[in-house]
């Protein structure tokens, strides 16, 4: 498009800058964009001052025109708010929704396993600093180790869990608590948001 | 209302109010007769005293074609780049009618319910 080559390489660089920016909207707006720019950039540097050299027309002409990042927003907004219906949309929704549902699904079932989890190792840290000889987990034999939640049973055997040990796996407890709140309080939002 | 924190509402406002005023700009402008891209941008500059980036006018350009407002011809010079000249639709013209009286509208709402004290 240019003589000059730092001035092909600098609008170069800017058009495809602006193509990634422009991936998010349809094929046509994007052809029309990247067409529009190329027009407006030719004629602003033709009517520019000749007695600068063409590098520099072109890095004036782009800096008029902006950052693509900046006045292409309302576009990519656009085509995010009302995406044109396309044949078969019904069918593609369905599959859609049954996707989304089904990968919700799975996020819910991670934050409902790492809440139990998280409550389990809260449960064993309170119990094994309340009645430490009952509550916590117990060395049976060499290779037989023995969790006991409730302490409810006579089991024998010696802890294992020291009571430092004990606050560490409440503290890892309370974490994967608080992840898996923050989790179901994201997907609830999500799905707040779809109704 | 703190200095820093009134200008930011300012110029957040102004950056809305400005969104539907460039469209009717350029349909203005196109209603009048057609108009290639650089020169649409020079003529908004002229006549608005607006300061905004060249590539504005092309998303609102793209925005008002994909509307169906605007249609494009193709003119190519004997000397220098093609120009690409916008037009009005029927549909455009329609519309820039809506919105031109939606514009008198809220103009004399605005100047009805002006405080004087201000």
């Amino acid at each position: 498009m240019f003589e000059d080559i730092e001035a092909e390489r600098t609008w170069r660089r800017y058009r495809l800058r602006a193509e990634l920016i422009l991936g998010a909207v349809s094929r046509d707006i994007r052809r029309q964009l990247i067409e529009d720019l190329t027009a407006h950039v030719r004629e602003s540097v033709a009517q520019d001052a000749c007695d600068l050299p063409e590098a520099e027309r072109v890095r004036n002409a782009l800096a008029r025109l902006g950052d693509p990042a900046d006045f292409v927003a309302p576009l990519i907004a656009d085509a995010v708010v009302k995406a044109p219906p396309r044949a078969g949309s019904g069918w593609r929704a369905a599959l859609a929704a049954v996707a989304i549902g089904g990968a919700r699904a799975g996020r819910a079932a991670v934050a409902l396993g790492t809440a139990g989890i998280g409550a389990l190792m809260g449960i064993l840290s309170i119990g094994n600093i309340v009645a430490p000889d009952r509550i916590g987990v117990f060395r049976l034999s060499a290779d037989d180790f023995q969790v006991r939640l409730l302490g409810l049973a006579e089991g024998g055997g010696d802890p294992v869990l020291a009571p430092s040990l004990g606050l560490a796996v409440g503290a890892l407890g309370a974490v994967l608590m608080w992840r898996a709140a923050s989790a179901a309080q994201r997907l609830l939002s999500e799905i707040m948001m779809d109704l | 209302m703190k200095p820093g924190k009134q200008a930011a509402f300012l110029a957040n406002w102004t950056s809305q109010a400005r969104k539907g005023f460039l469209e009717l700009l350029v349909l203005n402008l196109l209603g009048r007769r057609e108009h290639y891209g650089y020169e649409l941008v020079e003529r908004i500059r002229d006549s608005s005293g607006i300061e905004i980036n060249d590539g504005t006018l092309y998303a609102i350009l793209a925005r008002l074609q994909k509307e169906g407002f605007i249609q494009h011809r193709w003119e190519h010079l004997e000397k220098g780049p093609a120009r690409k000249y916008y037009d009005l639709t029927p549909d455009g013209k329609n519309a820039l009618k809506e919105m031109r009286a939606v514009w008198e509208d809220m103009a004399g709402a605005v100047r009805k319910s002006g405080a004087r004290n201000v």
